[in-house]
């Protein structure tokens, strides 16, 4: 192989495998989630269901290939392999030469992008499969467009109608696209006539406008007449639209149209000069680098929930925490929920929830996310709010597409309900999957032995963790104000649920709730030592409010100290904004209820 | 002589078994049901099991079935028993009247069980061919896919009557509900498309009209219809709902009303009327709004309508809201009914029929029985929408002798809620939770001339395993006659393109425009 063959060929597989090792290095959490938010069965329900629109077999596919990210290096693995297979093809629908295989990395550079855009879409897109849509559909079409160009020219327009009737219904939108390409490819094509070139054209144009509106009248009736072109692409709308997020699409499109068309004479003999052909390829790669890196979401809050709630899911609560240490952002109210949750169950949280940063920061999306979506559901059944969070699971579920996540939440409450019907029905859903069947099979004694859940850890603390008492209400979405809300009214002798009331109270600033909370934990734990957070607040409140005489009470030294302290700072610094006294207080007393109860307000939960 | 009806595939009985004196465990239970002589194939498998304190075992590595009646002999076998469609009909026609008896063997490893011999009851009554029910996901407040499918019962053949899908976008949903028939006639049907592009559906007589049943003297618009037998006439329930969440019950969600009336819609004069109550208040004026009625529906005689009303006051200190939240288990429905003479077009005072707020309870949702004997309704602990509540159950009240007592055969532990009569009346479908507690099912029963029941057995489906897996509820479930010619896409276009008749309205009269 000639090295100007050569070159860029390796430079392209050189490129899959920096695109494979980045994904490997720095979304291996995110990657992970995805397939958590995926659903496939290996069932001809599940096949069915996905059939009833058109590109409904994109989506099996896709939903197929998704699950793999279960462990990333196979999902990226596959990923790059079909991106692969799409360059490959792609040169060969378009007679691209070796030398120019650098090209084809841009559709694979655009469908890079629109994955690693997508930020907090990835719970709120509809799309199945969405991590695969894309590329498989492309690969289709640019198979189809090969095959098209080995029909006899004679054939061709009624391949291309033959096409349109066939893709549409496998590929949606991706199946159009590859009829109009179709058309347009055949006004290059040497060995066709003007009038063959002309109604081939024409066909390609009617067959893509007018196959989704046969379709939506004789087949389909799932989808919107308003949709019919747009199948199989992902819709970035909640209650909004954002288009800016159709943008590796639309280029994706016109990519491969200017492949299409015919190229002048003139630029191809220029392009052939050596000089012309290395600016280009570099020119290129720039670009596409260029590209990818702005369009690739980072955000720091985002990582790091995501690396907190893959630790969640292995109950490794130590995890959790270490991924909050030295927290170089403000953290979202999730962040703040996790790392609580995380302490509690470590019986840790009386001592140190003051010694990581809070905060309330918005999540970094276009759209409003709610807290529901994210971890709400993880957080209400770790807290004993089953209800609540199966409520969340069928919510999204319904809204969004099943997917794993919810299946196995799902099983969760049901079983710790005692609704073992139900979660083997979840149970028997879940073996139909490739990756969760394990964990599934492992909860099947649950349901046929309900009295074993006692020994299983998870299990026991969150049924110990439910609510005794029924009432009605609602969240209305907001998971962390309605979960703190609800126990302030709890009253409870169990240790762990009277800690977590002692906890809301301290959430509410609440002094009247917060005294007779403290006298029970006090009285459930006689003998052992009063966490430091509880001193504080029981020390602040008692000077604050002098209902209860606190001077016969042992404090901790550096409690009185810190207090002391903080109270003679606040005296020097009156005047000053709160913003102002923040950052002078918080190197201190950052770590004290008294800089969270005096420095810490209006954080919005969501 | 031995006719062996030929089986999909080439099963056989094992010649070497161990018996067991116990009926198999089958998925879905259609041990000793009794069923129509026209209904689809009846599907099973072996169900997972567990013994005290053991491993979970798997369904069957396979299964056999025999199906005997007299001389006739079906084989079947494989990991599910799946009825050929044309060789069970020919069964069901031979045993009509008698009992199919059922083997089942079943092999783990190599070790093959065979299990006690039950019986498919076949009734010479048949049922309704079609049978229409939304399909719906039993979620709380969001929805996405709503359909109202319409499913052929003696095969597999279902078919989308209706998808709210057609006219969603992703910031405007629709909803579609409540679907009804007049008389079981596919040609005279309605539904309720919500939110966007929202409006009743009527289809009467080969014509297809959008019409928007709402204005300041309704609550809401039309709710839950009731076609009157004969005349172009329904009557529906206008509710304002709410919702609200249990944190701690099994029940979940408490659905309720804050308000509801009876109104009349009459299909020629596209005119609707608000039905009053009778006895006047101490001032003189006309006042029902401590009066909660809902649910309405016809006697077949077409002179007597029925509903369910709950007596409600509120605390004037209070949000409505806030208000029935607390109170959710005050509200008891019981039954009335009024006259209504067809001539005059007008309605008698009110009568209780069932007074279940003396029992400590509620009912809804009454349903005569063709034959106009008997009034079967659902009974629960309180409210209006009992498909929420695991105790519900149907009861019957015998008309003729006034009696009424809960439905032994037809009922289960779990939640039994809407129900229908089959146009012979010797049939009911009710929607039932009893397999999981959360997903409903409709259920199949006979029900003779004495208001007997037989155990019900779940809509058969191709795939016995269907139900197991299948994660939306079955809403609403009401026979017909024939399917609905028209496609989703017909209707779609109605709402679409229509902005929807407005009804002329009269305002709270017993007496309709003649």
């Amino acid at each position: 192989m000639k090295r100007d063959r050569l070159f860029p060929i390796l430079l392209v597989a050189v490129a899959l495998c920096v695109i494979a090792w980045s994904l490997l290095a720095f979304e291996d959490n995110l990657l992970w989630k995805v397939q958590e938010l995926n659903l496939h069965l290996n069932t001809g329900m599940f096949f069915k269901q996905q059939m009833v629109v058109a590109g409904g077999f994109l989506t099996w596919l896709g939903t197929f290939f998704t699950e793999f990210f279960y462990h990333t290096w196979q999902g990226v693995l596959m990923l790059c392999a079909w991106w692969a297979l799409l360059m490959w093809l792609s040169a060969k629908a378009f007679c691209v030469k070796a030398k120019w295989a650098v090209l084809m990395l841009i559709p694979v550079t655009l469908l890079l992008t629109s994955n690693m855009e997508l930020g907090y879409w990835i719970y709120y897109l509809k799309l199945r499969g969405y991590f695969f849509v894309g590329t498989i559909g492309l690969t289709v079409a640019m198979a189809s467009i090969w095959g098209y160009r080995s029909v006899p020219a004679t054939f061709r327009p009624v391949a291309v109608v033959v096409a349109g009737a066939v893709l549409y219904p496998l590929l949606g939108a991706y199946g159009l696209l590859a009829v109009v390409l179709m058309g347009l490819l055949s006004c290059r094509q040497k060995d066709m006539k003007r009038l063959q070139k002309a109604v081939t054209c024409v066909l390609a144009v009617l067959t893509a406008l007018l196959v989704p509106v046969i379709y939506y009248w004789t087949v389909y009736y799932q989808t919107n007449y308003d949709y019919i072109y747009q199948a199989a692409l992902p819709v970035f709308e909640v209650d909004e639209a954002y288009p800016e997020y159709y943008t590796p699409f639309v280029l994706l499109g016109l990519f491969y149209v200017a492949m299409a068309l015919p190229f002048p004479e003139k630029w191809q003999q220029k392009a052939e000069k050596t000089s012309v052909w290395a600016v280009c390829q570099v020119t290129l790669l720039a670009v596409m680098v260029w590209g990818v890196q702005h369009y690739w979401y980072r955000d720091y809050n985002f990582e790091k929930e995501l690396e907190m709630r893959r630790a969640m899911e292995q109950r490794d609560w130590e995890g959790m925490l270490r991924a909050i240490t030295a927290f170089e952002d403000e953290p979202t109210r999730a962040i703040v929920m996790m790392k609580n949750l995380a302490l509690f169950r470590l019986g840790r949280q009386g001592d140190e929830m003051y010694h990581y940063k809070t905060g309330a920061k918005a999540h970094n999306a276009p759209m409003r996310v709610n807290m529901t979506q994210v971890v709400g559901r993880a957080i209400y059944y770790e807290y004993g709010q089953a209800n609540y969070c199966y409520r969340w699971c069928l919510e999204d579920g319904v809204e969004f597409g099943w997917r794993a996540e919810y299946l196995k939440y799902m099983t969760r409450c049901a079983l710790v309900n005692g609704e073992t019907e139900v979660a083997k029905k979840y149970i028997q859903l879940l073996k139909h999957t490739r990756f969760h069947k394990e964990w599934a099979e492992a909860q099947e004694q649950y349901a046929y032995h309900p009295e074993t859940m006692k020994d299983n850890e998870e299990y026991a603390i969150v049924k110990r963790l439910m609510m005794q008492e029924d009432h009605l209400g609602s969240d209305n979405g907001l998971a962390e104000m309605y979960l703190m809300n609800i126990l302030l009214d709890v009253n409870s002798f169990d240790p762990l649920v009277q800690e977590l009331t002692l906890l809301s109270a301290l959430w509410k600033k609440d002094i009247g709730l917060f005294w007779p909370r403290f006298f029970n934990y006090a009285n459930l734990h006689k003998g052992e030592h009063m966490p430091r957070h509880y001193q504080e607040a029981a020390y602040l409140y008692g000077h604050l409010e002098h209902q209860v005489d606190i001077s016969k009470m042992p404090f901790d030294e550096d409690v009185v100290r810190n207090y002391n302290d903080f109270m003679a700072l606040a005296q020097r610094c009156q005047g000053m904004t709160e913003e102002q006294m923040k950052s002078l207080f918080y190197p201190q007393f950052g770590k004290t209820f008294y800089y969270e109860y005096f420095l810490i307000r209006n954080q919005k939960s969501n | 002589m031995v006719l062996a009806l030929a089986a999909c595939n080439s099963a056989s009985v094992p010649e070497n078994y161990t018996q067991l004196d116990r009926l198999p465990d089958i998925y879905p239970d259609y041990t000793d049901v009794t069923i129509p002589v026209n209904i689809a194939p009846l599907t099973f498998m072996m169900k997972q099991g567990s013994p005290a304190g053991g491993e979970v075992n798997s369904e069957a590595d396979e299964m056999v079935a025999r199906l005997t009646f007299g001389n006739e002999e079906m084989v079947l076998g494989g990991d599910k028993i799946q009825p050929d469609v044309d060789d069970w009909h020919k069964m069901l026609q031979q045993a009509q009247g008698g009992d199919i008896t059922v083997e089942v063997f079943a092999r783990q490893g190599e070790q093959w069980t065979g299990y006690k011999p039950f019986a498919l009851h076949v009734s010479t009554d048949s049922i309704d061919p079609w049978l229409s029910y939304r399909l719906i996901s039993p979620s709380y407040v969001a929805y996405e896919e709503l359909t109202l499918n319409q499913r052929c019962l003696e095969n597999y053949d279902e078919r989308v009557m209706v998808n709210n899908m057609l006219c969603s976008t992703e910031s405007k949903g629709q909803c579609v509900n409540c679907h009804n028939y007049q008389q079981y006639n596919p040609d005279r049907m309605l539904f309720h498309a919500r939110q966007n592009m929202g409006g009743t559906v009527m289809a009467y007589d080969g014509k297809l009209m959008k019409i928007n049943i709402s204005g300041d003297s309704i609550l809401s618009a039309g709710v839950y219809p009731a076609w009157h037998p004969w005349l172009p006439l329904v009557v529906f329930s206008s509710n304002t709902t709410g919702q609200s969440f249990h944190i701690a019950h099994h029940n979940k969600i408490e659905v309720y009303d804050l308000a509801s009336d009876l109104i009349a819609y009459d299909v020629e004069k596209n005119q609707v009327t608000n039905i009053r109550e009778q006895s006047p208040t101490a001032d003189g004026e006309f006042n029902d709004s401590t009066e909660f009625d809902t649910y309405p529906f016809w006697a077949p005689d077409g002179k007597t309508l029925y509903y369910c009303s709950a007596h409600f006051v509120y605390n004037d200190s209070l949000e409505h809201d806030a208000d029935v939240i607390s109170r959710a288990k005050e509200f008891k429905y019981n039954i009335f009914k009024k006259s209504f003479d067809p001539e005059t077009m007008s309605f008698g005072p009110r009568q209780m029929v069932f007074n279940a707020d003396s029992l400590d309870k509620s009912a809804i949702l009454p349903r005569i029985s063709p034959d106009g004997r008997f009034l079967v309704f659902t009974l629960g602990n309180y409210g209006c929408f009992h498909i929420w509540h695991h105790e519900a159950d149907l009861w019957m009240i015998d008309l003729d002798s006034a009696v009424a007592q809960r439905m032994e055969g037809i009922n289960s532990d779990d939640t039994e809620s809407y129900h229908s009569w089959s146009s012979n009346g010797r049939w009911m479908v009710v929607s039932s939770r009893r397999e999981d507690g959360n997903y409903t099912r409709p259920f199949i029963a006979h029900v003779d001339g004495q208001g007997r029941c037989t155990k019900p057995f779940v809509l058969p489906q191709a795939d016995p395993e269907y139900h197991r897996l299948f994660m939306k509820s079955y809403n609403i479930p009401e026979f017909m006659c024939g399917p609905v010619k028209y496609k989703p896409q017909d209707f779609a276009k109605i709402l679409r393109k229509e902005e929807g008749q407005n009804v002329l309205h009269a305002q709270y009269v017993n007496r309709l425009g003649k």
